[in-house]
C-alpha cells in the first residue's frame, strides 16, 4: 500500500515537472513570436526573418509562422523567398484568406508568365487543395471509428436503418481514405520549387559553360526532377526543361508531408 | 510433255531479254521554256534503263522555286523481244520571281552509281499588270477600298480569285505586317463574272484592314495555293469529278499594294476622345416617361455605326438629384458585312426617382472621328423628360444635406476600383502557434488510432464466435464425460444397486441428451438399438439392469461387486459401437 502511494506521488511529480517545463518553453516560443512580430512592425524585416527562422528551426512549423515569414521576406524585397514561404504556409492552412490573398498578390509580381497546369488528380479531387493533411487524416480517423463502431453494433443488433447508416459511413470512409492517401502521395511527391534569385539562366547541362536555354525570374514555380552535384534539373508546366544551380531554387515541401521536414529544408536553403 | 517444252521455250523467250541490262540514262525535261511567276511548270526526270532508283533525284538550280512533288511511276516494256524499263519522277515548280534560270542537272543514284541528267533553261517573264488582257485560267487580285487611311480607320481589302478551270484544296496566306491587322468580314462568296470579255468563276473574300500606327505600308502579295485540274483533259460526265483526275499544285499571288496611313489630326480633338474612327450615331429612349415615386423607368441608349466599333465606350450617367440610377450590363454586338465592320452597343439604366416632380435626364454625348470628312464629331442624345407623380405607398424623402448633394451618384452601383495593391498584415494570434503536423509527431500513435477500432471489432467478433462454439460443443463434451463418470463411479466400488441404476440412468441422460427420470431395462435396450448399438450389448445391459432391479426390489443391498467390473467393460463396448 505504501509502495503504491509512493509510486503515485512520483508519477504526479513527473507530470507536474514535464508540464511546467513545457509551459516555460511555450512562454519562450510566444516571446520569440511576439519579438519577431514587433521587429516586423518596426520595419526591421531582417530581424523579423531571423526570429521566425529561429522559431521554425526550434520545431514551430505552424502555418502562421510561415505566413509571417513570407510577409517579412516580401517586405524585405525577396519575392522568391516570400512566395516559397507562402506556398509552405498554404500546405498547412490552405483556406486562410489572408494567405491566399498575399500569395496571389506575390504571384502577380513575378515576371514569368507561366500557366499553372492541373493534373487529373487535382481536377477530379478538387477539394484536396482546400484541406491540409491533418484535417484529412482526422476526418478519416473519425469515419474509421464510426465504421467499426457500427460494425460492432451490428454483431449484436441487426436492423435495416443500421444497414443504411453503414452504407453511408462506408462510402464516406472510402472517400475520406482515398482523399487522405492521395493528399499524402501528392505532398510526398511534391517536387515544386521556387526560383529564389532575381534572374537565373536555365542551362542545357549541369555545367557553367553549357548553353543557356532560357531565363527564369524570381518567384517562378518550377518542378525539380532530380539534383546532382549542386545542380537541379527543373521542368516548367509547358515541358521546357533545363539545369539550374540548386541554391537558386527552394523546394516547397521537399517531398515530405511534415512540417519538421519543411524546417529541415528551410535550414538547408538558408545555409 | 509437248506442253512443258513449249512453256520452257516461252519462259526463255521472256526472261532472256530481262537479263540484258540497258545503259542507264537520266533526262530532265520541262513542259515549257517560258512562263510567268503565277504559272506552275511541270518538270519530269526520266531514268531510263532501270526499274528503280536508290533514292529520289537531287535537282540543282531550284533555289528560286517552290517545288511540289507530283509522284513517280515506273514502266517496263517488251517490244519485239526488246526489253526496256524506266522510272519517271514528276515535279511542279513555281518561280518566286522573274528571270532566266538554269535547272539541273538532276542526280540519280542507281545501284550505287550516280548518274547526271542534262540541264534545261527556263525564262520567267515579269508578272502581267492587272490591266493585262491575258491573265490565264487562274489569277488572284487584291483590291484596297482606299489607298489612304487614318489610324484605326477600316479599309476594305478584297481578294478575288478568278477561275476558268476546276480547282480544289484552296488555302490562303495573307501578308504579315506589324501594326496592320486583317479581319475576315464574311465567308467567301462565289459568283460568275466577266473579266476582259471572258467569263470567270469568281471567289471573293473580304477583309477589313486596320492600321494601328501611322506610316506607309507596303502590303506584300497574298498567296493562294490550290490543286488545279486542266480543262483540256477533262471529260464530261461522271469522270469529270476532280476525284478521278490528277491535278497539279498551283500557287498564285495577288499584286502588291500600298497604303498610306495618316495619324488622327490633333486639331479639334475633343476632350476625352475615345478613339472611335468611322461613322456613328446615338439614340436614347426613356420608357415610361411618367411614373410614380418609387417606380422605375428604363433609359436605353444605343450607339451604332461602322468603323472600329469595338472601341465604343461605356457611357457614364451624370449625377441626378433625387434620382437613384442603376446601370445594367452593356450589350455589344459586332456585325461584319461586305462593307466593313459594323455594330452597336446598348446601355441601359434603371431610373428610380425618390421625389415627385418634373425631371429631365440630361443628354449623353460621344465623340468620334469621321475619316470621310476628316473631322471630329460630337453626337449626343436628346434630353429625356420624366414626370414623377406621388406614389400610392410611402414617399421616399431624401434630405438635401451638404453631404447629400451628389446623392444620385452615390446610389449608382459601380464596380469597386482598386486604388492600390499590398499584402495583408501579420498573423499575431498565438493559437495553433505550435501546430505541428501530428502526422509527423506520432507515426505509431496514428496507426494505433486507425487500427484500434478494427482490433476492438475483431476481439468482439472472435469472443462471440468462441462463445457460440462452446454452447454448441457442450452436449458433445457431456456425452464424452458421461462414460468416464460412470466407469469412474464403478471403479470406486459402489455396491449399492440403486446407486448403480441411477449412475446408468445419468449416463444415458448425459450420453444421449435425454431427461429420463427412470430407466427401465427395455427402454435402455431400445435406446441403444436406436443409436446403432448391436443387440448383444443392448441385451447385456438389459440383463444387468434387470438384475439390479431385482436386487433393489428384493431388499438386497450388497452383491453387486461383480457388476462393478462388468459395467465398465459393457460401457466401453457400447461406446465403441456408437462410434
Amino acid at each position: 500500500m505504501r509502495k503504491g502511494i509512493l509510486l503515485a506521488i512520483a508519477i504526479l511529480l513527473t507530470v507536474l515537472f514535464v508540464t511546467s517545463n513545457h509551459g516555460a518553453r511555450a512562454d519562450e516560443w510566444e516571446e520569440g513570436f511576439f519579438k519577431a512580430n514587433q521587429a516586423y512592425k518596426m520595419g526591421d524585416f531582417q530581424e523579423a526573418i531571423e526570429e521566425y527562422l529561429r522559431l521554425i528551426r526550434s520545431g514551430h512549423g505552424g502555418g502562421q509562422i510561415f505566413y509571417n515569414l513570407g510577409n517579412a521576406y516580401f517586405r524585405a524585397g525577396q519575392l522568391g523567398r516570400a512566395i516559397l514561404e507562402y506556398e509552405r504556409a498554404q500546405l498547412l492552412m490552405p483556406r486562410d484568406p489572408d494567405l491566399n490573398f498575399n500569395l496571389s498578390h506575390a504571384r502577380d509580381q513575378t515576371l514569368d508568365a507561366i500557366e499553372e497546369s492541373r493534373g487529373f488528380i487535382e481536377t477530379a479531387f478538387f477539394w484536396l487543395k482546400s484541406f491540409n493533411l491533418n484535417e484529412l487524416f482526422w476526418s478519416f480517423a473519425l469515419l474509421n471509428l464510426l465504421l467499426w463502431a457500427i460494425l460492432i453494433i451490428r454483431l449484436f443488433h441487426k436492423s435495416e436503418w443500421l444497414y443504411y447508416i453503414l452504407l453511408l459511413i462506408l462510402s464516406s470512409w472510402f472517400v475520406a481514405g482515398l482523399s487522405f492517401g492521395l493528399k499524402y502521395y501528392w505532398i510526398s511527391s511534391d517536387d515544386r520549387a521556387v526560383i529564389l534569385q532575381k534572374e537565373v539562366n536555365i542551362l542545357a547541362g549541369p555545367e557553367e559553360d553549357d548553353t543557356v536555354l532560357f531565363k527564369l525570374h524570381e518567384g517562378t514555380v518550377v518542378y525539380q526532377e532530380r539534383s546532382e552535384d549542386g545542380w537541379s534539373l527543373v521542368r516548367l508546366p509547358d515541358k521546357k526543361r533545363g539545369w539550374v544551380k540548386s541554391k537558386a531554387i527552394g523546394l516547397i515541401s521537399g517531398g515530405c508531408p511534415v512540417t519538421s521536414t519543411l524546417s529541415d529544408n528551410l535550414q538547408q536553403v538558408e545555409t | 510433255m509437248k506442253k512443258i517444252i513449249l512453256l520452257l521455250v516461252f519462259s526463255i523467250f521472256i526472261l532472256v531479254p530481262c537479263q540484258t541490262r540497258a545503259e542507264v540514262s537520266v533526262t530532265l525535261s520541262l513542259d515549257r521554256q517560258e512562263a510567268t511567276p503565277s504559272d506552275s511548270i511541270r518538270m519530269a526526270i526520266k531514268v531510263s534503263g532501270s526499274r528503280s532508283c536508290d533514292s529520289s533525284p537531287v535537282i540543282k538550280g531550284l533555289d528560286s522555286f517552290q517545288v511540289s512533288p507530283g509522284g513517280s511511276s515506273s514502266r517496263v516494256e517488251i517490244v519485239n523481244g526488246k526489253f526496256s524499263s524506266s522510272v519517271d519522277y514528276t515535279y511542279y515548280i513555281q518561280p518566286s520571281g522573274a528571270g532566266t534560270f538554269q535547272l539541273g542537272p538532276a542526280e540519280v543514284k542507281v545501284n550505287g552509281k550516280i548518274f547526271q541528267s542534262n540541264t534545261a533553261t527556263l525564262s520567267i517573264l515579269k508578272i502581267a499588270s492587272p490591266e493585262s488582257p491575258d491573265r490565264g485560267p487562274i489569277f488572284l487580285t487584291a483590291i484596297l477600298s482606299s489607298k489612304k487611311a487614318y489610324v484605326e480607320e477600316q479599309v476594305l481589302y478584297t481578294l478575288k480569285l478568278y477561275l476558268k478551270i476546276s480547282v480544289s484544296d484552296i488555302s490562303l496566306q495573307l501578308p504579315e505586317l506589324d501594326h496592320l491587322a486583317f479581319k475576315q468580314l464574311e465567308k467567301p462568296r462565289e459568283y460568275q463574272g466577266v473579266y476582259d470579255g471572258s467569263t470567270y468563276r469568281i471567289i471573293e473574300v473580304p477583309y477589313g484592314l486596320m492600321a494601328l500606327k501611322a506610316g506607309n505600308y507596303g502590303i506584300k502579295p497574298s498567296r493562294m495555293s490550290m490543286t488545279a485540274y486542266d480543262s483540256r483533259r477533262s471529260r464530261r460526265g461522271f469522270f469529270d469529278d476532280p476525284f478521278f483526275r490528277a491535278g497539279r499544285p498551283v500557287t498564285i499571288a495577288s499584286q502588291a499594294l500600298e497604303l498610306k496611313v495618316a495619324p488622327l489630326p490633333g486639331k479639334g480633338k475633343p476632350k476625352g476622345f475615345s478613339g472611335l474612327v468611322g461613322s456613328f450615331k446615338i439614340e436614347a429612349t426613356l420608357t415610361p416617361s411618367k411614373i410614380k415615386v418609387g417606380e422605375s423607368a428604363t433609359l436605353t441608349v444605343r450607339v451604332s455605326g461602322r468603323g472600329n466599333v469595338n472601341r465604343i465606350p461605356d457611357l457614364k450617367m451624370p449625377g441626378l438629384d433625387h434620382i437613384k440610377v442603376y446601370a445594367d450590363e452593356p450589350v455589344f454586338e459586332a456585325r461584319p458585312d461586305f462593307k466593313g465592320l459594323a455594330g452597336f452597343k446598348t446601355m441601359k439604366w434603371a431610373i428610380v426617382p425618390e421625389q415627385q416632380g418634373d425631371y429631365e435626364i440630361p443628354p449623353l454625348s460621344l465623340s468620334f472621328f469621321d475619316p470621310d470628312t476628316g473631322e471630329y464629331h460630337i453626337i449626343q442624345t436628346l434630353k429625356q423628360p420624366l414626370i414623377v407623380i406621388p406614389g400610392k405607398g410611402k414617399l421616399i424623402m431624401v434630405e438635401a444635406g451638404p453631404g447629400k448633394q451628389n446623392g444620385a451618384n452615390k446610389s449608382t452601383k459601380q464596380g469597386v476600383k482598386e486604388l492600390g495593391h499590398d499584402i495583408l498584415p501579420l498573423h499575431t494570434s498565438v493559437r495553433n502557434l505550435e501546430a505541428r503536423s501530428s502526422i509527423a509527431s506520432g507515426g505509431l500513435f496514428l496507426w494505433l488510432i486507425l487500427l484500434l477500432p478494427f482490433v476492438l471489432y475483431l476481439s468482439t467478433f472472435l469472443g462471440l464466435r468462441l462463445k457460440r462454439r462452446s454452447v454448441r460443443a457442450m452436449p458433445v463434451h457431456k456425452a464424452k464425460r458421461a462414460a468416464k463418470d460412470l466407469i469412474r463411479q464403478c471403479r470406486q466400488g459402489r455396491e449399492d444397486a440403486n446407486s448403480l441404476s441411477l449412475c446408468i440412468r445419468d449416463y444415458f441422460n448425459d450420453r444421449f441428451g435425454l431427461t429420463l427420470a427412470s430407466l427401465t431395462p427395455e427402454d435402455a435396450a431400445d435406446i441403444l438399438a436406436s443409436k446403432g448399438v448391436g443387440s448383444g450389448a443392448g441385451q447385456k445391459l438389459r440383463a444387468i439392469l434387470i438384475e439390479l432391479e431385482n436386487t433393489v426390489y428384493t431388499g438386497q443391498t450388497r452383491g453387486t461387486g461383480r457388476m462393478n467390473d462388468e459395467i465398465p467393460r459393457l460401457i466401453k463396448e457400447i461406446e465403441r459401437e456408437i462410434r
